[in-house]
């Protein structure tokens, strides 16, 4: 083999190995990491707790003031360990307007604590449920899901870095 | 005349036993084996079933009812002024009527989710107080009623 083919080869193995190991971050980070930020410690009935530093968090990294719980629950099986809490919560956005943020944790057996789920701004300006048949068209669909994936992923790596940098300043003082 | 415990004859025990041990484990799978053999941990896993789902579909319901309320409060604060789409926003007041129907449409089939999910609950619970065990033979035709 020459030279140059030598080289395109070492080129070609590090970008892979660069690409897999991105992937590895992200997945890490997504599925491993950052649901649990926070949240150790916490037993199951600390629900409340739970849900309280999860939504300070995520409202915060949007831009968002949180105001109050709009209604909070708590579910768990009687037979099995698994357990759930979800709520809406009524936050306020910068320009004064309302909005309203879905919180979901679930209880992971295999981990021992609370996690963050799927959890989102409710009836954002880039909700899906705004849409039509036609409009808007396939690029502009596109354009929407891709900015709504990648603003919340900027948005979870903004309240991870915020957690680290104040992890206890997402409480509410004496809860 | 050959030996009986011979290295072949080993071997072919052993894959013998692991058949037969892949056979039980297969029995145990299926509902007959496992309310026959099994039938504490049968119900477990039913009613256990039961319950998350139960548990999801008013989640789901739960999360439509929130969307509605947020898309009614964005609906009202746009009509008041409180509340000023960006320019070339897909949010408007028409879109925002519209959302509340499709809303709508979806909790009418998430309330339906949950009733239903509610009774394969009530059902799981049933067959367990009545002890029910699905028979080696022929069941006739119908569903099994405890």
């Amino acid at each position: 083999m020459n030279r140059a083919g030598k080289w395109l080869r070492r080129a070609l193995v590090a970008g892979l190995g660069a690409l897999v190991v991105a992937v590895g971050l992200l997945v890490w980070f997504g599925a491993w990491h950052y649901p649990a930020i926070g949240l150790a410690g916490i037993p199951k009935e600390g629900y409340r707790q739970a849900m309280d530093i999860a939504v300070r968090g995520m409202t915060r990294s949007d831009g968002l003031t949180f105001e109050d719980w709009d209604f909070m629950k708590f579910r768990q099986v009687e037979r099995g360990g698994e357990a759930y809490a979800w709520g809406a919560a009524r936050c306020r956005a910068a320009d004064g307007a309302t909005a309203f943020y879905w919180v979901y944790l679930e209880w992971s057996k295999k981990r021992g604590q609370w996690l963050r789920n799927y959890s989102l701004e409710l009836a954002a300006p880039d909700d899906e449920i705004y849409f039509t048949r036609t409009f808007p068209g396939q690029f502009a669909r596109a354009r929407l899901a891709l900015g709504k994936i990648l603003g919340q992923l900027a948005s979870h790596i903004r309240e991870a870095r915020a957690f680290a940098a104040n992890p206890s300043g997402l409480q509410t003082p004496g809860l | 005349m050959k030996r009986l415990l011979s290295r072949e004859n080993v071997v072919r025990a052993l894959l013998l036993v692991a058949l037969g041990g892949t056979l039980w484990k297969g029995f145990l799978k299926t509902p007959e084996g496992a309310t026959l053999v099994r039938p504490q941990s049968f119900y477990n896993g039913l009613v256990n079933d039961g319950e998350n789902t139960a548990i999801m579909k008013e989640r789901h319901r739960d999360v439509l009812e929130a969307t509605d309320k947020a898309v009614r409060v964005r609906l009202e604060e746009l009509r008041a002024g409180a509340y000023k789409p960006a320019p070339g926003s897909v949010v408007s007041e028409q879109s925002l009527t519209r959302a509340v129907r499709k809303d709508q449409a979806t909790r009418e089939r998430a309330v339906d989710d949950e009733v239903r999910a509610f009774e394969k609950l009530e059902r799981a619970r049933r067959l367990e107080a009545a002890g029910w065990r699905m028979g080696l033979g022929c069941a006739p035709a119908g569903e099994a009623k405890p």
